[in-house]
């Protein structure tokens, strides 16, 4: 999470463009994108909130403001709409320091998102995703984003982990002293899982 | 507006009282004066697999919860030196100890209520830091008989094979399945340490995830361990973060001062009340 200064309360915006505008200064500032348009779409072909580029990578960013599957869904139109109109899009937005015709990546922020979609979206999705959750902090003069970016898990599909995924878990978490075996970690991770 | 809709503007003598004013004691009885001799220190490790920061606020919470009750607590943050980890919490509740202090820590006053010395990992051993707050005074005479000691401790899961064991050992875990696994690691690492050592676990619940949600999570992983390491382990309840959460973190303003009756401080203070019931009472988990 952006280290916010200590003294910062809770902001609630209520305004969803106020929210869209931290949102854009944010991909800016911190995922060193450059923004090429916003708010393109609307309910019928989807939503994307900003397009931004970065290093020829695509961002196609919803920020979510009041129901996250109605972000979710718009998100999705707005990306199939997205690929399907491309060139005609790079032709229009499209310049030498912003191309359109690279990778994509799904960008969502929400204030709430829903327990364990990081899960089950990996599993579901083709196109990159990354997933954030934001909060609003300050003042109405001068707003604050803080956003934390949530770890998809990529292992969400398989009941098993194999021996090198566990072995990386085990190091990634520091957790050798335990001397658990894979066989273990995968039972737990099953019965964690079980109904 | 009707007088009944307005906001209130000030607090309830009640309400202000939590901590500052040590009306009551809800185990009665005289409080004897302390005295070294008397101090029965109880070791208490408090981990938290995923977040340091609401380690900080539960480490915190629970010694202040101590005090409350009259029984002496002393925090040895291993996660931090300086004015970071539970000393940045306590934010304004800090003071520099008015008696002897040789760990280089300050302390927590509440007024009425015995200080809590705080020493950080400037003091190496945590049996240091606690005979060193044994004939520090505070600014009530309610502290008894025992003294809680509360070890912040490191994340690294070696901190738990060093130095001395403690009695009890609180962890707390997010409800994610990395996050339960590092609590599980922990719970083997501490039953094959100290095997006398009880274990307590705290979920923390995220996204209005309900309680329940958590109660179910508790009882798969508990089984699990009982089946596959014989290692019990108590459950405390579920800690909710919110906006006030975060906003108690960041602002270094105790969640467990705010007397607001939000679900966050709630579950706080019911965590801290379950645990000290069950380690007053010598109960078993």
């Amino acid at each position: 999470m952006s280290p916010p200064p200590r003294t910062l309360p809770p902001l609630v915006v209520t305004d969803p463009a106020e929210v869209s505008r931290l949102c854009a200064r944010w991909i800016t500032d911190v995922l060193g994108c450059t923004i090429v348009d916003f708010g393109i779409g609307n309910r019928f072909i989807g939503s994307i909130d900003v397009l931004a580029v970065s290093h020829d990578v695509v961002h196609l960013v919803t920020v979510d403001t009041g129901s996250f599957a109605d972000a979710l869904l718009g998100a999705f139109t707005g990306y199939w709409w997205f690929v399907e109109n491309r060139a005609f899009l790079d032709r229009i937005y499209g310049s030498e320091d912003t191309p359109l015709m690279g990778d994509v990546v799904l960008v969502i922020l929400s204030r709430d998102p829903p327990r364990g979609i990081q899960r089950i979206l990996p599993s579901l999705l083709k196109v990159k995703l990354r997933l954030f959750r934001y909060a609003t902090m300050g003042t109405a003069e001068e707003p604050f984003l803080c956003v934390e970016e949530l770890t998809l898990d990529e292992d969400s599909g398989g009941e098993t982990h194999e021996a090198g995924d566990v072995e990386a878990l085990v190091r990634e978490l520091g957790i050798e002293e335990a001397g658990l075996d894979g066989d273990e970690i995968r039972r737990l991770i099953a019965a964690l899982r079980a109904a | 507006m009707s007088m009944r809709d307005r906001p209130r503007l000030g607090r309830g003598l009640k309400d202000v009282s939590r901590y500052f004013l040590a009306d009551s004691h809800p185990r009665g009885g005289p409080d004897p004066v302390p005295t070294s001799e008397d101090a029965r220190p109880i070791s208490v490790f408090v981990f938290h697999a995923s977040s340091p920061e609401v380690q900080f606020l539960l480490t915190l919470a629970l010694a202040m919860e101590t005090a409350r009750l009259g029984r002496g607590a002393l925090i040895w943050d291993g996660m931090a030196q300086g004015a970071q980890g539970v000393k940045r919490l306590a934010g304004g509740l800090l003071a520099r100890p008015g008696g002897r202090d040789k760990g280089g820590g300050c302390c927590i006053r509440l007024y009425g209520l015995g200080a809590i010395p705080i020493h950080d990992a400037a003091c190496p051993v945590w049996s240091q830091a606690e005979a060193s707050c044994l004939d520090l005074p505070g600014d009530g005479d309610t502290a008894r008989g025992e003294l809680l000691v509360f070890v912040n401790a490191s994340p690294d899961m070696g901190f738990f094979t060093r130095g001395d064991l403690p009695d009890h050992t609180v962890i707390a875990a997010r409800t994610d399945e990395r996050s339960l696994l590092k609590a599980y690691a922990c719970m083997r690492v501490m039953d094959r340490r100290a095997p006398g050592s009880r274990m307590y676990l705290v979920l923390e619940a995220h996204g209005g995830e309900p309680a329940n949600q958590c109660d179910r999570t508790f009882e798969k992983l508990a089984s699990f361990a009982r089946e596959n390491s014989k290692a019990a382990i108590a459950y405390l309840g579920c800690l909710i973060a919110d906006d006030e959460t975060a906003r108690s973190i960041h602002e270094a303003d105790p969640l467990a001062l705010m007397m607001s009756q939000s679900p966050a401080g709630a579950s706080l203070r019911g965590v801290c009340s379950r645990f000290l019931d069950l380690v007053l009472a010598g109960e078993t988990p």
